[in-house]
């Protein structure tokens, strides 16, 4: 099982003077049950990229295949391919329209012709994933607070039980308990249902806590696609594409300049911590030795 | 899709058109769109085109750039010449059925789609050259013997220009909705006319809080930045008229004679 | 003196039923006490929901106080005829770029302001390159402000207030929409507006890392003031901080962990610098 982009290419308004290639040959690949961090500043070209991910648009060279078969071929359903993956907008809660919380999570099972047991199942088991309580589901969606919009939104992606669920910046616009909230449920679903979670962002480090894998984007082509501590090591040329390596990196990147024998591929505050204390430990121990 | 309704879009560029005084421009698009309705003479109508390509030119707007816009209003000129086409009396051409093709209809359809291509070019020329503050303003001041009467002419100038500033963010809106929507599995295309105008619920809902929302963020903008309507306002850009403003009145003049009379000189 | 002064400040939204009767009233601000002198740099935190924003919409009159007073430059925002002075003297600008940019073209939007309170064209004309000037956009300004990115149109719109000169500029979440490069653009421009023209400058966010550069912080919690100090001494209490649904930048959070462990470092370490300093002296 697993989507796979080979030699994937898109210009927009191709059939006119004013031609912009946002895609150049794009290779990817996305298996089972992987946490994928996708990150790249406006304009680097990630957003056309998810749109081709669940058949939004069509690439102008290369192909997409989901479990080997072409998702432009003929017998290709797109609205099987959609049900499979699942993606969320930015800003989803924008898009919600029923009167209440459960009709709008129904509406996706709903339009893949699920019969209403069916729909209403798969209904309370996303609401149950997003970890919104029963009392909330007979409300009007537009009297819930920011952050609960937003899992109600998520939910209406993930009634359709998609096999990769992609998320174009869940986080924006939340406050920081409201980040961790959301990118906390959204690590606990992946856990709980294998599915795979590709995680739009252009913040490094609401990535680096959660992903096993990153792939950076820039100018329209893949910079770099590896583990995050792999990544985060090109600290100068995410620098020149316009990004940042997270602020724990610069702090062990220093101290190492400074001599200390920090691991300069932590990526988290706590992996930094560890290595900070080890490095002082073996510093100290150096010098009680000179003396 | 969408996005290439160009109709009422400003072209960033820098012309004699441009420049061009805003109150010239309307006056001379509100002259132009009555005359092409006067006109019934083919000299007429290639001193109305000549005309227009001259603009068009003096412009620097690409021509693609407008004739995409054209492409949405495409069925509404159609529909226009095929009601001109079946349902004109005179002497019939061609008859199948129980319709009738006339030569005084063949000769108002294509009359009908030459003036309507002609006037939604002439009348887009003009949005595309203005920004739509200046649009404002040229109104305003045509209009301001209508305060007298008590019309709020500076209020419904404005109005109507944030609704031209705001067509392609809800342009946008609207496309980023449809998208979502698709992804959860919405079908906009297939069914019935029932069918499809249930289809459009979950856009259109959406899409009313999106421009609620924003038209009060933008009523606050606006207050926050003291606005308080027409009185006291001084102006950036005041509207005084230069010398090529009167040689373009000048121009508009000579091309209304010449539309109107040319018939009179030359042979059908 | 004082640019900004509230006493006691309480603010009800009213709630209506479906027949437009009062139904109940959700108390957003309550109780706010604050004072900024002019030139100051103040920073307001606060999770969502916490009332910040509805607190800096009365510093603009766009909001009323349904008890206490809040003065502006001294003139009390109740008072009607103050209205307009109030307005000019504390500009705001909003979180969403493309719902408070009026003109079609830079420049005119810079000039709406202005010519909302009748200065003379000439003038409109000086204020406005020398608002743009001063928040570098103007290179931009015969552009259409739909073809600029977000961190781009947050700038036009700090120009768009300072070109009516106001003493104070309120910034309400003017980086929520942006991405990391718009966002550190749209800070250093109001830090220089509050360097070098000395204007106060209010900015309200939920990042932590915009903060530290402020001279005084405010952290807001169910309408009141939870938290005030110096960033150091709202960023020494990362536990408190964290029950109010907020953060602490990464290095005071990293800092913060090592002390935990057992280093002596001190509270409320904010910049790289300070840190690596810092932990040469634990040696």
């Amino acid at each position: 099982m697993s989507l796979k982009l080979e030699h994937v290419s898109y210009t927009y308004g191709s059939d006119t003077t004013l031609a912009v290639r946002a895609l150049c040959d794009i290779n990817l690949e996305i298996p089972d049950g992987q946490f994928v961090g996708l990150i790249g500043h406006t304009g680097s070209g990630k957003s056309t990229l998810v749109q081709h991910l669940n058949g939004l648009l069509a690439p102008t060279q290369g192909t997409i295949t989901y479990n080997g078969r072409n998702i432009w071929g003929k017998d290709f359903s797109k609205k099987e391919l959609r049900s499979k993956v699942g993606l969320v907008f930015q800003y989803p809660e924008h898009q919600l329209f029923e009167v209440d919380v459960f009709s709008d999570v129904c509406f996706g099972p709903k339009n893949l012709g699920l019969s209403k047991e069916e729909t209403e199942n798969r209904a309370v088991r996303a609401l149950q994933l997003v970890g919104l309580p029963e009392e909330y589901y007979k409300q009007s969606p537009f009297e819930l607070s920011g952050g609960q919009k937003r899992r109600v939104a998520i939910a209406g992606v993930l009634a359709m039980q998609p096999e990769i669920l992609v998320l174009d910046e869940p986080t924006a616009g939340l406050d920081p308990k409201g980040r961790d909230e959301i990118l906390g449920q959204i690590a606990h679903l992946k856990e709980e249902t294998g599915i795979s979670v590709v995680l739009v962002s252009h913040s490094m480090e609401d990535v680096a806590n959660y992903v096993e894998r990153i792939v950076v984007m820039s100018g329209g082509r893949i910079l770099f696609d590896d583990v995050p501590r792999e990544v985060f090591g090109h600290v100068r040329e995410l620098e020149e594409v316009g990004l940042a390596a997270p602020c724990v990196t610069y702090i062990l990147h220093r101290l190492r300049e400074q001599g200390y024998l920090v691991d300069t591929g932590a990526t988290t505050v706590l992996g930094a911590r560890d290595t900070i204390l080890e490095a002082l430990q073996k510093k100290k121990g150096e010098e009680r030795h000179r003396c | 899709m969408l996005r290439d309704i160009t109709l009422g879009q400003y072209y960033q560029t820098d012309s004699v058109l441009h420049r061009m005084d805003c109150r010239v421009k309307l006056v001379a698009t509100l002259v132009y769109i009555i005359s092409l309705f006067l006109v019934d003479h083919i000299g007429g109508f290639v001193i109305a085109a000549v005309f227009l390509a001259v603009c068009i030119r003096l412009s620097k707007v690409p021509f693609s750039f407008m004739v995409k816009g054209m492409k949405s209003i495409v069925f509404l000129m159609l529909f226009a010449v095929v009601f001109n086409l079946f349902l004109t009396p005179g002497n019939p051409v061609i008859t199948f059925w129980k319709l009738r093709i006339t030569d005084a209809g063949i000769r108002m359809a294509v009359q009908m789609a030459v003036r309507l291509t002609l006037l939604i070019i002439g009348s887009s020329l003009m949005t595309l050259t203005t920004t739509p503050n200046h649009l404002t303003d040229g109104m305003e001041s045509l209009l301001k013997p209508l305060k007298k009467i008590k019309v709020p002419v500076h209020e419904v100038a404005m109005m109507m220009s944030i609704a031209l500033r705001f067509i392609p963010i809800l342009m946008e809106e609207t496309d980023k909705i449809m998208k979502a929507q698709i992804a959860r599995g919405a079908d906009f295309e297939s069914g019935n006319l029932i069918q499809k105008a249930r289809a459009m619920v979950p856009l259109l809902v959406p899409l009313f809080i999106a421009a609620f929302r924003r038209a009060n963020d933008l009523a606050m903008a606006m207050e926050a930045r003291c606005y308080r309507g027409g009185e006291g306002r001084t102006k950036m850009k005041p509207l005084v008229y230069k010398r090529n403003d009167y040689i373009a009145y000048g121009a508009l003049l000579l091309y209304l004679a010449a539309a109107l009379t040319v018939g009179r000189f030359l042979p059908v | 003196m004082n640019i900004l002064q509230t006493a006691h400040v309480s603010y009800d939204y009213i709630r209506h039923d479906e027949e437009g009767n009062v139904e109940g009233a959700t108390r957003a601000v309550s109780d706010v006490s604050l004072s900024v002198k002019q030139g100051e740099f103040i920073a307001i935190l606060g999770h969502n929901g916490s009332g910040k924003s509805t607190l800096a919409k009365h510093i603009n009159a766009l909001l009323l106080p349904t008890e206490g007073t809040v003065l502006v430059d001294g003139k009390d925002t109740r008072q009607e005829e103050n209205i307009w002075e109030v307005r000019q003297s504390a500009g705001m600008v909003f979180q969403n770029p493309d719902n408070q940019i009026i003109g079609q073209v830079v420049e005119e939007d810079v000039g709406f302001g202005p010519e909302n309170m009748g200065i003379p064209t000439k003038e409109i004309w000086e204020r406005v390159e020398e608002s743009l000037r001063a928040v570098g956009m103007y290179a931009y300004r015969k552009h259409s402000p739909n073809k600029l990115s977000g961190g781009q149109k947050q700038r036009v719109s700090i120009a768009g207030v300072l070109a009516m000169h106001p003493k104070c500029i309120i910034l309400d979440e003017p980086t929520a929409m942006l991405d990391p490069n718009g966002r550190k653009d749209v800070i250093r421009a109001a830090r220089a507006l509050n360097d070098v023209e000395k204007v106060t400058i209010i900015l309200i966010t939920h990042y932590m890392e915009e903060v530290i550069y402020a001279d005084r912080v405010f952290v807001m919690d169910a309408g009141k003031v939870a938290m005030q100090g110096s960033p150091r001494e709202v960023f020494s209490q990362v536990e408190r901080l964290k029950q109010l649904r907020l953060d602490v930048p990464q290095v005071t959070l990293l800092a913060y962990e090592l002390q935990k462990s057992g280093l002596p470092l001190p509270d409320g370490i904010l910049t790289v610098d300070e840190l690596t300093e810092e932990l040469g002296k634990c040696l």
